[in-house]
């Protein structure tokens, strides 16, 4: 067709120069136009004589079509500096401050004992308060317990803040912690969370002391308490637990306002919180699914902060004077899974440490993802206990992979299929680039979208696609947890098997010396990157984009958004 | 009348329960949504468990069955996903569809009925040319492309409108143009030929030999005529409006029944996915009733068969 | 129908767009400047040759992994044909052998079909669609299984209508009664019958295909990630739109004129073929 060499810089900023006002489509469009306005009438049975000048429609339509394209092409270029129009609030007094913040999917339930998902949990956390609670970091801190401490292996007592009280005024008791605590369990109400804390039992001692017994040892119990709000015993049981989903009452520092599904949650601040009245009045969160809405809903001051900024995106909005861009790492962690329950290649550890040396991890943060991602050896994140740091990653080694594999006996590579489901930051698009670098080693994979829903199926059942792209995370997650459901014999989420690192893995957990069980850990993550059952890759960032007149807000690596803390000035 | 509408509903309802035994037997082909409803710790056993309680082990035609006696008095389960009857779940965004699917409908009418007649009466002028190749490029441009440029320029360059939502009059004018585009290019494209073929038979020149005015003429006879094969169309134009909503409502994050179709079929909340199923179903069929019978008070001379 | 063609403007500009994609998607390996699925990471996202930061190395730009946007426009034709024709092959076979039964043998065959036909009428192409692609899983073949199944009833209820009206000839009878058998008068001598009104019907079905691989492929349910679409790249598009609109504009133009042409042709065919035809 054309020879990109035969144009030399001359005629090449002559030719884009020419193009640069009327882009080739709108020509096409005007013809197509022009033509049709010429066109005689099948059905004609009245002579219509056209004595007007064509000239001019011809001109009116061009002018029509110039303007849509030129605004379309516009965009491109423009890099959204004008500040975003006078929308934001004057600051003034708590009640007249408000913050908005959009994520793509609606809570599932406003019902804590049926929350499941992230977005679920952070408004949440606006309206109810936990036992204990994370901090943007993932550190446990005391949220309406006063102290605690574990009495022996399942025991564990403790002692509420005094004078909390819930939003209809009610006071905050051990007895609705016990009554949150045995509803969720009770089997004929169904609560989703209810398998999660089925082995506990809460025993009153007094109107804030209280035990909660475990049915085994469990060490990381604080970190299972703090996804657990303590809902109003009185009032759920006056209501009924449907009207409670509807109208939800908590002790969190916003109070519920309305709900309107698929659109929108309003909450206002609560005057007794017993951290002290939040500093902005209102908090909006608003569902925005399709990306570019969301920016630009950004951009035109309609929200504060919105999540699940892409990271082509992140230049556009970094340039607005009034926005910024935060990006940090999270505690889900991306991987290529392999399936080596079937029959494949990938029953041989040397081809499964081949390809992690094939991939490279670091050209894939810094091209595909923008620097947005930290990589990692295993599952295993910076931020769970007895992280071993010292675990170095894979390395970028095509020929050592190349060796390997001749090692194992596939000098000549294999071919394999790789299934991707939408919902990981950018992760057709990783999964795309992965798939031409296992190519330059003689691995070819055929790329396949998948249903989330259906690959988890697969992955249960053990049928997946030899390679699949995988995400862990969540709000309690630990090096146990993660390797459990990822790699362990017959786990729901594992497609690996051996006995060995299940052994290993169960000794850890069991493990309550807190040296013995990190030396233990620290095994399990040599061996885990050692056995190589998965491509190991990074952590996901949450990137976010926020107006500047926010303050005080930081994102957390739970990627939960927020913002009880948040001022706005 | 009633005999011919008797009927009528027969079929509809027939028609109702062959598109919910459909949905159900594809549905059912699908698998069953027991994973998702349990958090990731739960065991193998947990989920069978689960499995059996929720009756996804019984025989097929045991689960049609139950399905079928609850679907009567509008009890399809419930929303896994967001644990409330999913029927419940359908109608509170059904509204929002209404209102979109009305909207766009009017803004067809408005625009197309004008444009169709003015298309006729001035065949071939440049008006003429000019409606008829935006009509056909109405026809040809893909709804989500289209809603996708509005919000490109008339949300992030011009800052006209907002982005999403149900909040004011103004979040509703993309959607509902981009939804309404294609009914009304069909619109003016039907009504124009429709008219020109009128205009050209001869009572029209009776009528106008007994001195009516030349556009009294286009209005009363052309028009009216018409209209009956307009109504027609609008019929199955409302069914198209709907499931236009499914992609509008993505586009726009309109939080209608559309989207949450989309939704929950990539959720496989089942339940929720029959009771939409179910309403547009009786939805349509209403519908088609209801034009059937403009049909005939503005047509009377056109016998129910 | 060539001296009939040369007068309709709108049918020539019609079939020459239709033309010009046919022959791209045939030329696809010589015509196209680079490989449409090899990444340059490096260059990814640069905007076309017109635009500020545009080279003519990449006339059309390139997207999210650095692929040449024009190269992927002139693939994806390939897949668009293909499923188009595919599509409404397959629509059109089962929706004639259908119709024929159906208004042939009569009865409660034909109570049955038509029932399904009204069944399907009455319930948004987009749904049925979206279902089947949900549970059948994305892939080429499900993409025209999904097109075949959802466009065979406009065929089936024209084929019934038009063998309704020719059986009752005498002609069929007089054949009849020399002992010719069902099939044969349905294959040689209703068939042909009907063969200019299935033509157009195709085009315009065609039309509808199009944009429903776009519109399936946009929802994420399409043809799978490697092979590139027109569809493909407008839902690859969909998170860069603010900052890299090109990458959502020109497949989006490409599948507006092809359906444009389709349809262009399809009212100059019915025009020529069968003016009684309206829809």
């Amino acid at each position: 067709m054309y020879n990109k060499k035969c144009l030399n810089l001359n005629t090449k900023q002559q030719i884009s120069k020419k193009f640069n006002k009327m882009p080739l489509v709108s020509f096409a469009i005007l013809r197509c136009m022009q033509i049709l306005a010429d066109d005689n009438d099948k059905n004609q049975k009245i002579i219509y004589k056209d004595g007007g000048n064509k000239m001019k429609k011809v001109i009116s339509a061009a002018l029509i079509m110039v303007m849509v394209l030129s605004l379309i092409t516009g965009c491109s270029n423009d890099s959204s500096g004008n500040s975003a129009g006078g929308q934001s609030q004057n600051p003034g007094s708590s009640s007249s401050k408000e913050i908005k913040f959009a994520s793509p999917v609606d809570v599932s339930s406003l019902d804590p004992r049926n929350a499941t998902g992230t977005t679920t949990a952070q408004i949440l956390a606006h309206i109810y308060s936990s036992l204990l609670k994370t901090d943007a970091n993932g550190a446990i801190a005391k949220d309406l317990a006063e102290s605690y401490e574990s009495v022996n292996d399942t025991t564990w007592k403790f002692k509420l803040k005094e004078g909390i009280t819930f939003h209809d005024g009610s006071k905050l008791t051990s007895e609705d912690v016990k009554y949150t605590i045995d509803t969720i369990k009770d089997k004929d109400k169904k609560f989703k969370l209810a398998s999660d804390f089925s082995f506990m039992t809460v025993n009153v001692t007094d109107e804030l002391s209280f035990e909660i017994v475990t049915d085994q040892p469990f060490a990381a119990l604080p970190l299972r308490l703090t996804y657990v709000k303590i809902i109003p015993k009185a009032y759920v049981e006056r209501v009924g637990d449907e009207e409670f989903a509807k109208n939800p009452v908590g002790s969190g520092p916003y109070k519920f306002v309305e709900r309107k599904k698929d659109e929108k949650v309003a909450m206002e601040a609560y005057e007794n919180y017993f951290g002290g009245k939040p500093a902005v009045g209102k908090v909006t969160y608003l569902i925005i699914p399709e990306a570019a809405a969301r920016i630009a809903a950004l951009e035109a001051g309609e929200v504060d902060i919105i999540s699940n900024v892409e990271t082509s995106q992140v230049e556009r909005l970094k340039s607005a004077d009034n926005l910024d861009v935060i990006g940090n790492p999270t505690t889900r962690v991306i991987f290529i899974g392999m399936n080596t329950l079937i029959d494949s290649p990938l029953k041989n550890v040397k081809v499964r440490q081949a390809l992690n040396y094939a991939v490279d991890k670091d050209a894939i943060i810094k091209g595909v993802l923008d620097g947005y991602g930290t990589q990692i050896a295993t599952i295993s994140t910076p931020q769970y206990e007895g992280y071993d740091s010292s675990i170095a990653p894979y390395e970028y080694d095509p020929e050592k992979a190349k060796q390997l594999l001749t090692e194992a006996g596939y000098p000549n590579g294999f071919e394999l299929k790789l299934s991707v489901t939408s919902g990981y930051l950018n992760g057709q698009d990783v999964v795309q680039a992965i798939a031409a670098q296992l190519a330059e080693v003689g691995i070819k994979c055929t790329v396949r979208e998948a249903d989330s829903n259906t690959q988890r199926e697969q992955i249960a059942a053990g049928t997946v696609d030899p390679l699949y792209m995988n995400g862990i995370g969540g709000p309690y997650s630990n090096i146990d947890l993660v390797t459990k459901l990822s790699f362990s014999t017959g786990e729901r989420y594992s497609t690996y098997s051996n006995p060995d690192f299940d052994a290993l893995r169960l000794k850890a957990a069991a493990t309550v010396d807190k040296n013995e069980a990190a030396e233990l850990l620290s095994q399990l993550q040599q061996m885990a990157k050692d056995e190589a059952p998965a491509i190991f890759l990074y952590q996901q960032y949450g990137l976010y984009g926020y107006n500047k007149r926010v303050i005080n807000w930081t994102p957390r690596v739970d990627e939960m958004i927020v913002v009880t803390d948040a001022d706005v000035q | 009348m009633a005999k011919y509408l008797a009927k009528r509903l027969g079929q509809s309802l027939i028609a109702v329960l062959g598109i919910t035994l459909v949905v159900f037997l594809v549905l059912n082909v699908a698998g069953d949504p027991v994973q998702l409803m349990l958090p990731p710790s739960a065991s193998q056993a947990d989920i069978e468990a689960m499995r059996e309680e929720m009756g996804f082990n019984d025989p097929i035609i045991v689960q049609f069955g139950r399905f079928l006696k609850g679907a009567v008095v509008g009890d399809f389960g419930m929303s896994y996903n967001y644990n409330e009857p999913a029927m419940a779940v359908v109608l509170e965004r059904l509204p929002a569809t209404l209102k979109l699917a009305g909207a766009a409908l009017l803004i067809s009418l408005i625009f197309g009925i004008p444009a169709g007649i003015i298309s006729a009466i001035k065949r071939n002028s440049k008006t003429d040319a000019v409606i008829r190749s935006i009509s056909l490029l109405g026809q040809c441009i893909p709804a989500f492309w289209l809603g996708i440029m509005l919000i490109m320029i008339f949300s992030v360059k011009l800052r006209w409108l907002p982005t999403s939502g149900n909040d004011s009059w103004k979040s509703i004018i993309m959607p509902a143009f981009t939804l309404g585009v294609f009914t009304a290019a069909t619109i003016t494209r039907l009504l124009r030929s429709n008219m020109l073929e009128i205009m050209t038979k001869e009572y029209i020149d009776v009528a106008k030999a007994k001195g009516l005015g030349g556009y009294m003429i286009v209005m009363k006879h052309a028009f009216k005529n018409a209209l009956s094969s307009i109504l027609t169309v609008l019929g199955l134009q409302i069914a198209s409006l709907i499931g236009g909503a499914v992609i509008t409502e993505t586009v726009f994050g309109w939080p209608g029944i559309g989207r949450l179709a989309v939704q929950s079929i990539t959720n496989s909340d089942f339940m929720v996915v029959e009771a939409i199923v179910f309403i547009m179903a009786i939805s349509f069929t209403l519908i088609n009733l209801v034009v059937d019978i403009l049909y005939c008070i503005i047509n009377p001379r056109i016998k129910m068969q | 129908m060539w001296n009939n063609l040369k007068e309709s403007k709108t049918g020539i500009l019609g079939l020459s767009i239709v033309l010009l994609v046919i022959v791209v998607a045939f030329t696809a390996t010589i015509i196209s400047p680079y490989d449409p699925v090899k990444q340059d990471i490096i260059n990814k996202m640069k905007p076309p040759a017109w635009s500020e930061g545009g080279t003519w190395d990449h006339i059309f730009g390139t997207d999210q992994l650095g692929r040449d946007i024009l190269s992927r426009l002139i693939y994806g034709s390939r897949v668009t044909l293909m499923v188009a024709f595919s599509g409404t092959i397959l629509a059109g076979i089962v929706g004639v052998v259908m119709g024929a039964i159906s208004g042939y043998y009569g009865g409660w065959i034909d109570s049955l079909i038509m029932r399904i036909v009204d069944i399907q009428l009455s319930f948004p192409f987009i749904l049925l669609a979206l279902f089947i692609a949900a549970v059948l899983g994305s892939g080429l073949q499900n993409i025209i299984l999904i097109a075949g199944l959802s466009g065979w009833v406009r065929y089936a209820r024209l084929v019934r209508g038009e063998i309704l009206s020719i059986k009752e000839m005498e002609y069929i009878e007089a054949i009849r009664s020399l002992g010719g058998s069902n099939m044969r008068i349905i294959f040689r001598h209703i068939l042909p019958n009907v063969i200019s009104p299935v033509i157009v019907i195709a085009t315009l079905e065609m039309a509808k295909i199009i944009l429903m691989e776009a519109s399936l492929s946009y929802l994420g349910l399409g043809v799978p990630i490697e092979i590139p679409t027109w569809g493909r790249m407008l839902s690859d598009s969909r998170v860069h739109l603010v900052t890299s609109p090109w990458m959502a504009i020109l497949p989006g133009l490409a599948i507006t004129l092809t359906v444009l042409g389709v349809n262009l042709l399809g009212d100059w065919l019915r025009d020529y073929l069968d003016p009684k035809l309206d829809f």
